[in-house]
């Protein structure tokens, strides 16, 4: 909001302070002003006027208000004198209200006006305030807007058909020419301004091009209306049509403010293009809105605002602000609060009324007492994080990516994602359900520069859950391939095995899903996955699944002073039986004295025979109570490699 | 006995000869006390004596031979040896690569820290929200022009009134509603908006919300646990200060600022000539979202603040993009 500092100070008979520091006041206890703007013969506030506060403070009296109740200040508003001449107003026009959301129509009629410019200091001033001089008719409207805040506007008498105002809502298709130019079709949700057979104007938002003041305009109707704030906003929102008039109106503005407004811009009228103002106003006030009360416990006050602030300051602040202490106890007060603020409805309202007047500098700083609640992380973002620096041990970089994938993953990855219905464009119109595919992109991208990549992100994944959309947290990784891709895949599984290592989970066995996917599994769950595709390997954990399964309990294993000893094992299997399966054979018949088995060669070719595969590894004995002998361990050997072949099809070779 | 295919094998292994090491086993293999030549001597002994000379003598020279090769590749590799122990400290070092926690990542384990230490638990939200938590369980119903500051073309919307939540908040009724009172957490987590991106707006990005709620909170606390929390982060030589602001669920609402790190808060153009930049939004908790949170207004109250991580990383780190953190690019991540 533009605030002219000289008119601001025309509703003060004592001096301001100084522009800069009026804005630093303001700032600290009702606006943020974000500019000083210096004009020729005046400054220029930008104030952020908050929300709340746009029903009073979209308004230079607001803000004077403000100033009045800061600096303790008696504002003196110039008295309205407005000549009426003898024709009364109802000879001229009749109103109607069919729409209960105008909630209160008052118009005064003003004849043999001499439209033309407006004075020069006028104009300049609506220029400063970031609005354009029309003609001395339009030029008062505005000014009152920017003095008082009420948006009023001003009709062509002689172009009303029928010499009749009706506000009702639009008929469906109907259409309109405003004074933009831009023809607008409306629907019965609009609530319009209309004569016997035209819309005159958008209620609230804007005026037509039927009616509009011209320099042979002779008489004009002055409208000065309070339409129902939300009827306003959504309109203007859903014919993008904004102006400073629905700005205005979908604040909660004063319904008392119209009449006051109307006898203002009749006098400017008066003063600027020498009209008669026929005698009277009509006034369609149905519901007159009556100042309502708020009981306030001084307790409260202090309980919410951290700090004592002694009584007669609290009424004295609340005096300032205009709001009457109708009943005063010992323990509370009973307000009255004026009908321009709208916007204070409970106590809490009034307490931070009186909190910024009085100074939130003031309020001390208090640190709450520690009291016994969980202070720990839950365990999920616990372990997530423990992930993560377990990730980074293996030379991972974190990327986040965008929670959204377009139609190119969708398809190449064979996805059935949920859609956003309001996408920011086409390449983010669904939820991504996987972290993969922005991940592969990275790397592909990466690629130009780096001739490594080696990347993670951790972070949610969506999929649909009947009527629900359901939302997991994962845990993915991808590497691009180097040289030889069998090397990169055993070492990219050895960290995966790490990194489940890491959370606890010492059980995950991996199943072979199809030629280029893994499935990892724990305790009989699919937890995740392990996939080759072009660009490099990757894999992809369900936290949520996962995080049932970590732990950070960690015990001792005894070292052995013992020495050990390796055989080395060579033998023909299917090629269906896993290293996985051989592994764990082997381990069960161990009986607890195997410390270590390393595969060093798996060979396919046509000395084996079809279909099978020639398997080594080393076994290396260990026990922890004493040193083994040749016999023992080669009685172990002999009833592992007797299992295998029973229960795998094992055939040694010696 | 073959003394040629002897000496071709002697010769092929001096030939094959690395080290220092090789080349003493070697020396022992063939030319020591209990040695290979020594053995042929021994041998060659018990033959005619005529045989016993030629074979003598050649035996001798290949021996003499033999010893000065191994003496000459002795000296090679001693050289080598003492060599490969010096260390020229002029050189430059070897690049080492690290893995690397995203600068979002680093910037919230230290935000979570600090609440924490003051007895706030971290907690996590939903980012599929419902409409009534987030916008009308914090006092933002339909028509109320906050929501739609935040709804028209911002709030990015899925199927069955779903959406992705435009904020942190809806997680504060959540919590009260699962939790109850007395309640301390933070939720960090990423919000959403539909944004036209640049420089300082993402259609992505994180914030963390704070609630506290108890039988006594007052707004003297709030400035306690947040003045505590912006000292530790930004070290204490930053100047802090609380104004009015609105927010439609807490009554009254603070907006806090800290003084322009760029300018010690003379002004420049990082703060638009304030000295001040803003920080976080905050305020008591309505009584009415306490009610929507299930829980008594009269007996408890509380504070509640939202910050974006996002933000304070772009400060911490002087980064002038906020969209570096949501493009992959290692140049940019490796940096952390």
């Amino acid at each position: 909001m533009k605030i002219s500092y000289s008119l601001l100070s025309s509703f003060f008979k004592k001096p301001l302070p100084q522009p800069e520091k009026l804005a630093e006041i303001l700032t600290m206890h009702s606006f943020e002003n974000e500019s000083i703007e210096k004009k020729k013969n005046d400054w220029i506030l930008n104030l952020d006027v908050l929300p709340d506060r746009g029903g009073d403070c979209f308004s230079h009296l607001g803000i004077a208000k403000e100033c009045a109740a800061l600096l303790n200040l008696k504002i003196s508003f110039p008295s309205i004198k407005i000549k009426e001449g003898k024709e009364k107003i109802n000879n001229f026009l009749k109103v109607e209200i069919k729409d209960k959301n105008c909630q209160r129509y008052s118009v005064r009629v003003i004849a043999n006006v001499i439209v033309g410019p407006s004075p020069k200091s006028i104009q300049d001033r609506l220029i400063d305030c970031g609005m354009n001089p029309i003609n001395n008719i339009v030029d008062a409207a505005n000014y009152v807007m920017l003095e008082l805040g009420q948006p009023l506007h001003a009709f062509d008498y002689d172009k009303i058909q029928g010499k009749k105002i009706i506000v009702r809502k639009a008929k469906p298709n109907e259409n309109v020419v405003l004074l933009n130019g831009n023809e607008y079709v409306l629907d019965k949700k609009t609530m319009v301004i209309a004569d016997e057979k035209d819309v005159l104007a958008i209620a609230g938002i804007k005026g037509g091009k039927k009616a509009e003041i011209s320099e042979k305009t002779k008489t004009i109707v002055l409208e000065s209306a309070s339409f129902e704030p939300k009827t306003i906003g959504q309109t203007a929102r859903r014919l993008n049509l904004r102006t400073d008039a629905s700005a205005r109106f979908e604040h909660n503005l004063d319904p008392n403010l119209t009449e006051i407004a109307l006898n203002r811009a009749s006098q400017l009228i008066g003063e600027w293009a020498k009209g008669e103002t026929a005698k009277g106003i009509i006034d369609i006030y149905p519901e007159k809105i009556k100042p309502k009360k708020i009981k306030l416990d001084f307790e409260l006050i202090n309980k919410v605002l951290g700090i004592i602030i002694p009584q007669n300051e609290i009424i004295n602040i609340l005096n300032r602000l205009g709001i009457k202490v109708l009943i005063k106890t010992k323990y509370s007060l009973s307000l009255e609060i004026p009908t321009f603020r709208q916007d204070l409805v409970i106590a809490e309202n009034v307490i931070e009324e009186i909190g910024r007047i009085y100074g939130y500098e003031k309020i001390p700083s208090l640190l709450p007492p520690i009291k016994d609640y969980p202070v720990k992380k839950s365990k999920f973002a616990l372990f997530l994080d423990k992930a993560r620096g377990a990730l980074k041990e293996l030379n991972f970089a974190e990327v986040y990516n965008y929670s959204f994938i377009g139609d190119k993953e969708k398809n190449k990855y064979q996805l059935k994602p949920e859609e956003i219905l309001n996408p920011t464009s086409s390449l983010s119109k669904y939820l991504r359900p996987s972290l993969i595919p922005l991940l592969e992109k990275n790397i592909e991208e990466n690629l130009k520069w780096f001739e490594k990549v080696k990347i993670f992100e951790a972070g949610k994944v969506f999929f649909s859950q009947g009527e629900k959309i359901g939302e997991k947290t994962m845990l993915a990784g991808g590497v691009s391939f180097e040289k030889n891709r069998q090397k990169d895949f055993l070492r990219f599984k050895g960290e995966v095995v790490f990194l489940l290592n890491q959370l606890g989970i010492k059980n995950s066995a991996f199943v072979k899903y199809s030629g280029n996917l893994l499935e990892i599994i724990v305790d009989k769950e699919k937890v995740g996955k392990i996939m080759v595709s072009d660009q490099g390997l990757f894999f992809e954990l369900d936290f949520d699944a996962l995080i049932k399964y970590a732990n950070d309990q960690k015990e001792y294993e005894k070292i052995s002073y013992h020495p050990s000893a390796i055989r080395d094992v060579s033998g023909i299997v299917d090629e269906k039986v896993s290293l996985e399966e051989i592994k764990e054979k082997i381990e069960q018949e161990g009986s607890g004295l195997i410390k270590n088995l390393e595969f060093f060669d798996v060979y396919q070719g046509s000395k084996i025979g079809k279909g099978k595969k020639n398997v080594s590894f080393h076994i290396i004995f260990q026990s922890e109570e004493k040193t083994l002998d040749s016999n023992e361990i080669e009685k172990i050997q002999k009833e592992i490699i007797k299992i295998l072949s029973e229960q795998l099809g094992w055939e040694e070779r010696k | 006995m073959d003394i040629d295919s002897l000496k071709k094998t002697i010769e092929k292994e001096l030939e094959e000869i690395k080290n220092l090491k090789e080349l003493k086993e070697f020396s022992s293999k063939y030319l020591g006390k209990k040695g290979e030549m020594r053995k042929v001597f021994a041998e060659i002994k018990n033959m005619p004596i005529e045989k016993k000379k030629t074979l003598g003598k050649e035996i001798n020279e290949f021996v003499a031979g033999l010893e000065k090769k191994t003496a000459q590749l002795y000296r090679v590799f001693q050289e080598n040896e003492t060599e490969s122990k010096k260390i020229n400290l002029d050189l430059l070092e070897e690049k080492i690569e690290s893995g690397h926690l995203h600068p979002l990542t680093i910037v919230r384990k230290e935000i979570e820290d600090i609440f924490q230490l003051m007895g706030f638990t971290v907690v996590e939200g939903w980012e599929v929200e419902d409409q009534w938590h987030n916008f009308d369980s914090l006092n933002i119903p339909k028509g109320h022009p906050a929501r739609d500051a935040l709804s028209l073309g911002k709030t990015l919307y899925l199927r069955n009134n779903l959406l992705l939540r435009s904020h942190t908040s809806p997680a504060q009724t959540r919590y009260m509603k699962k939790l109850g009172a007395p309640l301390r957490i933070i939720i960090p987590g990423r919000v959403f908006r539909y944004e036209r991106t640049d420089a300082s707006h993402e259609t992505n990005f994180y914030q963390i919300e704070g609630l506290m709620v108890d039988e006594n909170v007052s707004a003297a606390n709030l400035k306690g646990v947040l003045g505590k929390f912006l000292e530790e982060f930004f070290g204490k030589e930053v100047k802090i200060r609380f104004r009015p602001s609105y927010f439609p669920f807490t009554e009254p609402s603070f907006e806090i600022d800290i003084s322009c790190s760029v300018c010690n808060g003379v002004g420049c153009p990082a703060c638009k000539k304030t000295g001040w930049v803003e920080i976080l939004g905050s305020g008591m908790v309505h009584p009415q979202v306490i009610e929507n949170g299930k829980l008594d207004s009269k007996k408890w109250n509380g504070f509640a603040f939202g910050l974006s991580i996002d933000r304070l990383a772009m400060m911490k780190y002087k980064i002038d993009d906020i969209r570096w953190f949501y493009n992959g690019n290692l140049k940019f991540l490796k940096q952390f």
